[in-house]
């Protein structure tokens, strides 16, 4: 099919982030350089090359983006210093942009007052919502003081409705822009009919890479393999800490204190442990500019892991204050543990750059099918030669 | 202007660095008229092109074209060669400069040196092998093999090095290394060994300073993936030069460095070190070396060698190269485009693998045994050093600074440039610059031509008449480039045993200059009065053996060639035997005719000092001043009636150099140059005579005139393609050609450009019509590409092309391009884009191979980068001079490498668009460059001619006439005289129109003209040798 160009693309693009493709001459360097592109996908000249060119239907149907998983052996070996890997990453958050129906994202990505405003304004409606439930409820200061146990039984009813609102809101929202991600995705690339049977078939892949965060071991620069711990412990501490807390809700909501043996403590320890380390350690790296992958960043490469950061210290922290029998301050800590957690996971999760943990899997698992569709197709038509 | 010129000047110049830049200012310089001093920091003077296998795009041996200017050079004399040395410091103002060398000692007497060699025989470092004791001496790597082979510490560099007279490498040499060696010294038979020399500073005065240093091959370990040093079959392009060629480390046969077999699989890398950020420019010559090179080394190895070719955009940008990536395609060298990241080692074998990305970028990985990496040109090591010395300014990096409208002029006054030192270039354009050069001295110096030149003194002639024929006979090997294939001692052999025959010798090279020597030396101790040289082409090597028999005493024409190389081994390669015995066949027939000849007298015209003209283009102008500078008349001759050409459309340069108004101060400088005699709106009807005397027959536009003039230069220019494609001309659509947007960008009336503009590539250029690439197109939509962006930074540029060829420092504009947001996208020819109107708009539809697939443009204004199509009035010309053109319509030059400027027809020259396609420096460059070998000739009061002319018989010539309309040269003429009583018709000869063609000789039926040295008494003498039985 002809395309038509948009020469405005690129600068559309440009503002998320930085795309100096220009400087690229099409040598292909980028792509022989990396490890990651192979098959029917071969990035990332070709996606650059239809972001300069304006071909704003195929970059939006890319899967490239998300199978890059930012090692920079691109950027080291191009020749004309145009830095491939930054331009993959600018387009990462361009896509989310366009899988994202509201045109939320395209604020919040482009800019740092619009994430700091949601955030802040989701975090305000965090702290009256608390504030006129506790008006509503009259439940007094010295009520809470007066008990031992932490006294948070007044709120589990409530909070329960309010967990499910707060994980199944940026659910919806993430399911419908991955709708969208595979409509658009569906018409981009070689044109090759999709058995259904290959979508179950593949599901597999896109477990494995969910479960392993296998794909970045694949990166072959040096530091890869501490990247990939880390980012694999916060993968897992993320996924952990919703399980328990949307599904064994049950096992926080009491003021009772567990045996260290229970899943509720061990578990919660777990998924505390995996985040603060997984984001600390991303952190620190960023701080100490370790390598062409952490010296250069962007404010929204900071959000995700300072808000996990502080849901975990906060988390921890009521849970700690709690033993310890402090229930004002418990109930301070809790507070602020939600004025952080929910804006990270109604603004940040589903419309910011951290909604790529759903992107990545999902586009391994389209690369997959399309490309077992393929394979089945050449071997189909050997057969009929 | 001119304010840093002295009153009086001298009349003689310095030229920094010999190799064939150096030389070509030198010879220029000298011939005509100005005392040369050649000052070279190595120990011989020939630079890279002495390390050559071969030249494109003609194939060529590089040594064989430029050993006759190595001698020629040597033995000029007005050149003064200085090696070892250095420019220390300038003094003094142009026309008078006094500068200070300092010269390393050789520790050998130049003077005392035969160049015999027994010293380098003697040297015992010349039997040294690599060990690893680190107490023993390292065998001394050959500069010239690249460090392949070894070589002793006293060396010559290579065997036609000029001075042929050995160094010693004080580095290495085992008695500056405490030792009492001295075996060269009690090898030398003529003393010459002196290790009292000692660093010396010289001081001369001259009148203008060309420097040519040359360049420096760029280190491939910037691209330390590539692994050079590390991977021992992974060697550069200028050692696999070496080991191509026949004087090289394997004697021509292409063994791989690490298990020295043959290589069944090459793969060469462009771009080594060029064209990234660190050097933005393009070297400009890399595609075609590594062209030449893969089709050598199929040659060499065999067709079935693959020769796989990473490149990124092919730059087959001068004349005659497309053809060549043509012809070495459909001989099966493979192009890929891809830029391989790196070069990894395969498992075992020594064998070497190259991931890249094939068509649709998918990954592929090719195995190879022997990896080229085709390095770029970089400034030379010393070139800030010079640039200080001499005071000029250099640019970004290191490379001399010119300007486009003075391409020749460095920053300072007085001081000239020539060669790559200027930017990366070819042989032809180094040679151009550096003639371009020697114009420049000639204008700056005309007062003080002459005042400092030597009076050429041949030793008396010997006369032969009634000697019975006494022959020598000196067989070549030519490298192995005979000797490979014909038993050169048994041809010598064979020789001795014909009669009359009193002397042969084999030599390695007899076209060097200490085979000059030799063969001098043998004309004197046997009393040879015939010399036969069993070599190569009479074409490139007769006139200098002739001049070495007459420095002999012996007449020019008591010589004479057997041609046993082009005829003979290169055509029968396989056949070894059979080849040797035609070379015995060849060398008797040439001795047959070597006893049947006899001593002719050279005739001598008188040189007109005066020079025609044609075309009042920006070349012809330029050619025009600088003769008028010299104070040569000048008749200008534009068809047109305003001068300018081609130049009156460009309005702006990438430099900023506004050339409306150079081309304003031209103009004015024609009209009022005194000099210069300006025929606008004029046709030339008729030009007679040949060098020296030319008579043009010009109609001004009124009445015929006839001017007279001793030389001719061609600039009848070119013109810009009318396209067909793309709906170019149709109303309905916006569509114009790159110089119908350079006037609407230059027009201050003339809104900015806003919307999408496309522009398309190679219209009219590299197709089946015209097979040749424009040059200049993609560097002038880039140029205007950037103008639309500088006016109107919004507007969407696309420029689909095929390669891009911004060589050399036009590289970086195109990154400046692409920075600024031009879009770039590659189309291939056999999917050309497609153009339709739609709504207002049109639709460019184009496939892109990178993506495979079609994509539509909605542009505003396509725009054709219509390439150079030769003026149809070039046939009339070249008919007029006999002159021949080549396939494509432009003019041919005598020699695509050495001659870039000459025809074959002496007197005639060449340059501009007529030529070839160019862009305005290098037009202007050529220019010069033409005006310089021009008042070579004008600088002489006479022509010599060619004494093997016709001559008629008159006993025999009874006036028939039948010989008359056949002479192409139009050289006969029927004439009436009176002889008692009775009127009688003979032929007569015009001798300066005569170019011994033969063909009144072959006409006559009656032995009445023959032409002297071929009369039909030796060919047929040289007939019966050749149906004589080879006794062998």
């Amino acid at each position: 099919m002809t395309e038509t160009v948009d020469p405005t693309l690129l600068s559309e693009v440009r503002k998320y982030g930085v795309f100096n493709a220009n400087g690229c001459f099409n040598c292909g360097t980028c792509t022989i350089t990396c490890d990651l592109a192979k098959g029917s996908i071969p990035f990332p000249r070709r996606t650059m090359q239809s972001v300069v060119l304006g071909l704003k239907d195929s970059v939006r149907g890319s899967l490239d983006p998300w199978l890059c998983h930012d090692c920079g052996d691109c950027a080291d070996a191009c020749p004309r210093e145009a830095n491939p890997r930054e331009s993959m990453k600018s387009l990462r958050l361009f896509l989310t942009t366009q899988y994202d129906w509201t045109g939320l994202s395209r604020r919040i990505c482009s800019s740092k007052a619009w994430t700091i405003a949601a955030l802040s304004s989701v975090a305000v409606m965090v702290a009256a919502l608390i504030l006129l439930y506790h008006l509503y409820k009259n439940v007094g200061i010295d009520t809470l003081t007066s008990t031992n146990n932490g006294g948070f039984e007044h709120m589990f009813n409530r909070i329960t409705y309010f967990t499910w609102a707060v994980f199944l809101i940026p659910a919806f929202f993430l399911v419908s822009h991955a709708v969208r991600m595979f409509s658009f995705t569906r018409r981009y690339g070689p044109n090759v009919a999709v058995p259904p049977k290959f979508y179950l078939a593949e599901l597999k892949t896109m477990l494995g890479q969910m479960v392993t965060q296998r794909q970045i071991l694949q990166c072959p620069a040096t530091v890869q393999r501490r990247r990939w711990l880390m980012h694999w412990l916060l993968a897992f501490g993320c996924t952990l800490m919703v399980v328990i807390k949307f599904f064994f809700l049950k096992w926080f909501q009491t003021d009772n204190i567990y045996p260290v043996y229970h899943p509720q403590r061990w578990l919660g320890y777990l998924a505390f442990a995996c985040l603060a380390v997984g984001s600390a350690d991303i952190l620190i790296a960023r701080a100490r500019k370790l390598g062409t992958i952490y010296s250069k960043f962007a404010f929204n490469d900071l959000v995700l892991p300072v808000l996990l950061l502080l849901t975990a210290l906060s988390g921890i922290g009521v849970h700690v204050l709690r033993y310890l029998g402090l229930a004002m301050t418990a109930h301070y800590c809790y507070a602020a543990h939600l004025m952080i957690a929910v804006p990270m996971l109604l603004v940040e999760v589903p419309f910011g750059k951290s909604s790529h943990m759903i992107y990545r899997p999902l586009a391994l698992y389209f690369a997959a099918v399309k490309e077992r569709a393929l394979k089945s197709q050449m071997a189909e038509e050997v057969t009929v030669a | 202007m001119n304010t840093d010129v002295q009153n009086s000047t001298v009349g003689a110049a310095l030229v920094v660095g010999g190799g064939i830049g150096g030389m070509q200012a030198a010879l220029d310089l000298a011939d005509a008229g100005i005392k040369v001093y050649l000052v070279e920091t190595k120990p011989a003077i020939g630079g890279v092109m002495a390390q050559l296998d071969k030249t494109f795009p003609t194939n060529d041996c590089a040594m064989c074209t430029m050993a006759p200017r190595l001698v020629e050079l040597a033995r000029h004399k007005d050149i003064e060669v200085i090696a070892l040395a250095d420019v220390e410091k300038v003094e003094g103002l142009a026309g008078d400069f006094t500068v200070t060398l300092k010269q390393r000692p050789r520790y050998v007497d130049e003077d005392k040196c035969t160049g015999c060699g027994a010293c380098v025989l003697a040297c015992p470092m010349r039997k040294v092998k690599a060990s690893d004791n680190p107490k023993k001496p390292q065998p001394i790597p050959d500069e010239y093999n690249e460090g392949l082979s070894y070589r002793s510490a006293i060396y010559i560099p290579y065997p036609q090095a000029v001075p042929n007279v050995p160094t010693v490498d004080a580095q290495h040499c085992l008695l500056f290394n405490n030792t009492k060696c001295q075996a060269c010294q009690k090898a030398c038979k003529s003393g010459a060994l002196d290790f009292n020399q000692q660093e010396r500073n010289l001081t001369l005065r001259v009148g203008a300073i060309v420097a040519a240093p040359g360049y420096q091959s760029i280190d491939p370990n910037v691209q330390p993936g590539y692994g050079h040093g590390v991977h021992p079959n992974v060697v550069t392009a200028m050692e696999f030069e070496r080991l191509l060629s026949a004087s090289g480390p394997h004697s021509g046969k292409v063994l791989r460095p690490s298990d020295k077999t043959e290589p069944k699989r090459i793969a060469f890398i462009q771009c080594v070190g060029s064209r990234d950020c660190e050097r933005d420019y393009c070297s400009a010559v890399c595609c075609m070396y590594a062209t030449k090179e893969a089709l050598m080394a199929k040659e060499h190895i065999g067709g079935d060698l693959a020769c796989d070719i990473f490149f990124m955009d092919l730059r087959a940008y001068g004349k005659g190269f497309e053809a060549y990536y043509e012809r070495a395609k459909s001989e099966g060298v493979n192009y890929i485009r891809s830029r391989p990241a790196s070069i990894q080692a395969a498992p075992g074998a020594d064998n070497l693998v190259i991931d890249y990305l094939a068509a649709g970028d998918r990954k592929e990985s090719r195995e190879y045994d022997l990896v080229v990496l085709s390095t770029g040109m970089q400034a030379p090591g010393g070139s800030q050093r010079l640039s200080e010395v001499l005071g000029i300014k250099l640019n970004e990096y290191n490379f001399c600074q010119t300007a486009v409208f003075s391409p020749a002029q460095s920053s300072r006054e007085g001081i000239f440039v020539g060669g790559p030192f200027a930017g990366p270039k070819d042989i032809p354009e180094t040679v151009m610059q550096a003639s371009a050069a020697a114009s420049n001295v000639l204008g700056l110096l005309k007062d003080a031509k002459g005042s400092q030149i030597a009076v050429k003194k041949y030793p008396p002639e010997i006369d032969v008449s009634g000697q019975a024929p006494r022959i020598g006979v000196f067989v070549c090997h030519c490298g192995s480039n005979i000797a490979g294939t014909v038993d050169v001692a048994s041809v010598m052999e064979y020789a001795k045993t014909l009669e009359n025959v009193v002397y042969a010798e084999c030599n390695l090279y007899t076209c060097s200059n200490d085979a000059q020597e030799r063969i001098k030396q043998k004309i004197d101790e046997h009393k040879l009065n015939r010399v036969v040289v069993s070599s190569c082409s009479p074409r490139t090597h007769e006139p200098l053996f002739r001049n070495t028999c007459r420095e002999a005493g012996l007449n020019f024409y008591l010589f004479e060639m057997a041609n046993i190389r082009d005829q003979c081994s290169w055509v029968h390669m396989e056949e070894r035997e059979k080849a040797t015995r035609k070379a015995k066949d060849l060398t008797r027939m040439a001795i047959a005719k070597a006893r049947l000849l006899e001593p002719l007298a050279k005739g001598r015209v008188p040189v007109r000092k005066a020079a025609l003209v044609i075309g009042g283009g920006v070349a012809g102008m330029v050619a025009a001043t600088e003769l008028a500078a010299q104070d040569v008349p000048v008749y200008l001759v534009e068809r047109e009636n305003e001068l300018g050409g081609n130049l009156r459309r460009i309005r702006y340069l990438f430099n900023g150099e506004n050339p409306q108004k150079e081309l304003k101060n031209l103009i004015g400088k024609v009209w009022a140059d005194e000099n210069i005699h300006l025929f606008t709106g004029a046709r030339i009807t008729a030009i007679e005579g040949s060098i020296g005397n030319f008579r043009t027959t010009i109609h001004n536009g009124r009445f015929l005139e006839t001017v007279e003039h001793g030389v001719v230069i061609v600039a009848t220019g070119a013109k810009e393609y009318i396209p067909k494609e793309y709906g170019y001309g149709s109303e309905r659509m916006e569509v114009i050609t790159q110089l119908d947007l350079e006037s609407r960008l230059s027009d201050p009336d003339q809104a900015a450009i806003s919307g999408t503009v496309v522009m398309i590539q190679c219209v009219g250029s590299r197709d089946k019509e015209r097979p040749y690439c424009s040059r200049v197109c993609c560097s002038e939509a880039i140029k205007n590409a950037l103008k639309i962006k500088q006016r109107n930074p919004n507007a969407h540029v696309y420029i689909l092309y095929r390669d891009m060829r911004t060589y050399g420092f036009r590289e970086g504009y195109y990154s400046q391009a692409r920075q600024q947001g031009v879009i770039f996208l590659r189309y291939k020819d056999d999917r050309k884009p497609e153009v339709a109107k739609n709504n207002g708009r049109m639709d460019v539809t184009v496939y892109t191979p990178l993506l495979e697939r079609e994509i539509r443009i909605k542009a505003d204004l396509v725009v054709l980068s219509a390439g150079i199509v030769p003026e149809p009035g070039n046939q009339e010309i070249a008919q007029f001079l006999k002159v021949p053109m080549n396939q494509d319509g432009f003019f041919l030059e005598a020699h695509m490498k050495l001659r870039p400027v000459d025809f074959a027809t002496d007197g005639v020259f060449l340059c501009g668009l007529a030529h070839a396609p160019k862009s305005i420096d290098e037009s202007i460059l050529q220019a010069q460059a033409a005006a310089a070998r021009a008042s070579a000739i004008l600088a002489k009061d006479y022509v010599e001619l060619e004494g093997t002319i016709s001559h008629v018989e008159a006993e025999n010539c009874d006036g028939c006439a039948f010989c008359v309309d056949p002479c192409p040269y139009g050289a006969l003429r029927l004439t009436e005289y009176t002889e008692d009583g009775v009127t009688r018709r003979i032929v007569q000869v015009n001798e300066s129109l005569c170019k011994g063609c033969g063909t009144c000789q072959a006409t006559c039926p009656k032995h009445g003209i023959v032409v002297r040295g071929f009369n039909p008494e030796q060919l047929a003498a040289q007939v019966s040798a050749a149906l004589e039985e080879v006794v062998a």
